[in-house]
C-alpha cells in the first residue's frame, strides 16, 4: 500500500477491507440443533416482565420554584403531566432504564402501535428501535411507547452514562404514560408552534412508575418535552437548548 | 437431467415451508445462514454472547416468518435481526463495543521481511480503525465490503429507505478515514 490509508477514495479503501484476512468467530457449536430445541419448546405462555413501562400512570415530577411547589402546580402535557416535587431529595445512582420493551425495526413498530413513527427528521433514521404495547388491557386504555436511538455521530455526541447520541421516548397523547422526572433546571419553551413544552438541563431524577413499582432513574443527558395533539415526546441528547429545539422542531 | 439433493432445495422452498410451520426446512436455512449470522453479530456488537445472540436471533426469526413477504430476501431479513438481537443485549449488558475484529496470526507467507511487516501493519491499522467505529457504521462498511450485499440489500439489512444507503455508507466511510488518520496511518 503506497499511499496512506487515510487518502484513499472510497472505492480503493473498500477494496482493501475486502481483501482483509479476518479471524472470524465460527457459529457455536450444534447452532443447528440448539435453535431446532427451542422451536420444539411450546411457547411460554405470555408472562408479565418484571418492569414493564406500560399500564403506567404517569407523572412527571419536576422541582419547581417554592411557589410552584407550595402551589401544586400541574402541568399536562399529553401522556404525561409534571408536577412539582418537594426539594432536597437524593439523586439515584444508576442510568441503567429498566426494560423498553421489544427490539423491533421501525416498520414493526408503526405495525404494531398502528401510528407512524415520527422522529427528528435531522436525525435520520433510528440505529435502533423498542416498542412497548400494552398486552392485557383493551386497545387505547394504556399508551403505546416507542423508543428510538441513535449512536453518536459527528454533532451529536454520547449522551453521559449512555451509548447513545440521542434517545426519543414517545407516547400516544390521550393516555397518561407513566413517568416523574425531578429536576431544578427547567425551562418553558415552545417546540414547532406547541407551547406545551420543557427543558431540563441539570442530572436529575427520572422515576418510571412501572406494574413493578417505580423505578428511578439518574437522567444526566438534557431533557426535552414536548406535546402535540396526539403524541407526547421526550427526547434526551447531551446538545444544548437551540440544537435540540432544532432537531425537536424537524420531527414529522 | 440435474437431481437436487434435500440439501439444495431453492431458498424460496426453504422459506414458504418454513413459514408454513416446517422446523425442518428452518434448520436448513439455520443451517446455511449460520456463519453469516455469527458474523454479522460480531460486526455489530463485537462485545455481545455471540453464541447466545445467534441462537436468539434464529428463535425470532422463525416467530417473525409469517410476517415475512415470501417475495423478499431473506439474507438481508436476517441481518437486520441478528444486528438487532446484538447491539440490544449489548445495550442490556450496559456494555460498549469492545475490539473485536481481529486480524489473525502471521502464519507462514511472504519471504520478504520487509513486504509481511508492511502487510501486517495496514491489515492491524485497518482492522482497528474499524473497531474504533459505531456498531451503524460497521455494520454499513461491512455489509458493502465484507459481506457484499447490493444496495437493495443493505437497505433491507439496516431497515433504512434505499435512498439512503449511499450517504450512509459514504459517511462511515469519512468517519472510517478519520479513525485511520488518528491511528496513525501506514
Amino acid at each position: 500500500m503506497s499511499r496512506p490509508l487515510h487518502t484513499l477514495d472510497d472505492e480503493t479503501l473498500g477494496r482493501a477491507i475486502a481483501g482483509l484476512d479476518l479471524d472470524w468467530p465460527a457459529p457455536g457449536e450444534d447452532l443447528v440443533g440448539r435453535v431446532r430445541a427451542r422451536l420444539a419448546t411450546p411457547a411460554p405462555a405470555p408472562r408479565r416482565r418484571p418492569v414493564r413501562l406500560v399500564l403506567i400512570a404517569a407523572a412527571i415530577v419536576v422541582l419547581l420554584a417554592g411557589a410552584a411547589v407550595a402551589a401544586r402546580i400541574v402541568f399536562d402535557l399529553g401522556a404525561i403531566t409534571i408536577e412539582p416535587a418537594p426539594s432536597g431529595r437524593p439523586l439515584p445512582t444508576t442510568s441503567a432504564l429498566p426494560d423498553l420493551g421489544r427490539p423491533v425495526s421501525l416498520a414493526e413498530a408503526e405495525a404494531l402501535t398502528g401510528t407512524e413513527a415520527t422522529f427528528p427528521a435531522a436525525l435520520g433514521r433510528p440505529d435502533l428501535v423498542w416498542v412497548d404495547v400494552p398486552e392485557d388491557v383493551p386497545p387505547g386504555a394504556a399508551p403505546t411507547r416507542i423508543v428510538m436511538a441513535w449512536e453518536p455521530a459527528d454533532g451529536l455526541p454520547p449522551i453521559p452514562g449512555s451509548p447513545y447520541g440521542a434517545v426519543l421516548m414517545r407516547w400516544d397523547a390521550h393516555v397518561a404514560a407513566g413517568v416523574k422526572l425531578v429536576g431544578d433546571d427547567l425551562r418553558d419553551v415552545r417546540v414547532a408552534g406547541w407551547p406545551i413544552a420543557f427543558w431540563v438541563r441539570d442530572p436529575h431524577e427520572l422515576v418510571l412508575v412501572t406494574d413493578g413499582g417505580p423505578v428511578r432513574v439518574l437522567v444526566r443527558g438534557n431533557v426535552l418535552l414536548w406535546g402535540t395533539e396526539t403524541t407526547t415526546f421526550r427526547l434526551e441528547s447531551d446538545l444544548a437548548l437551540p440544537d435540540a429545539l432544532a432537531l425537536a422542531e424537524t420531527t414529522g | 437431467m440435474i437431481r437436487r439433493g434435500r440439501d439444495e432445495r431453492p431458498e424460496t422452498q426453504l422459506i414458504e415451508l418454513a413459514r408454513g410451520g416446517d422446523a425442518d426446512a428452518f434448520a436448513e436455512l439455520v443451517m446455511r445462514h449460520q456463519v453469516l449470522a455469527t458474523r454479522v453479530a460480531r460486526v455489530a456488537a463485537p462485545a455481545a454472547d455471540l453464541d447466545d445472540v445467534v441462537q436468539e436471533a434464529f428463535v425470532k426469526a422463525w416467530l417473525a416468518l409469517p410476517r415475512f413477504r415470501p417475495d423478499a430476501a431473506f439474507r438481508p431479513w436476517l441481518c437486520a435481526i441478528v444486528a438487532n438481537e446484538a447491539r440490544n443485549r449489548i445495550r442490556s449488558a450496559g456494555r460498549r463495543d469492545a475490539l473485536a475484529l481481529r486480524a489473525p496470526e502471521p502464519g507462514p507467507g511472504p519471504t520478504d521481511p520487509a513486504d509481511a511487516a508492511l502487510d501486517r501493519e495496514t491489515h492491524e491499522t485497518l482492522v482497528a480503525a474499524m473497531n474504533r467505529l459505531a456498531s451503524g457504521d460497521r455494520l454499513v462498511i461491512a455489509y458493502r465490503w465484507l459481506f457484499e450485499m447490493s444496495e437493495a440489500e443493505m437497505a433491507v439489512a439496516l431497515d433504512v429507505a434505499p435512498g439512503t444507503v449511499k450517504s450512509r455508507l459514504s459517511r462511515a466511510m469519512t468517519r472510517l478515514r478519520t479513525a485511520l488518520a488518528e491511528e496513525g496511518t501506514p
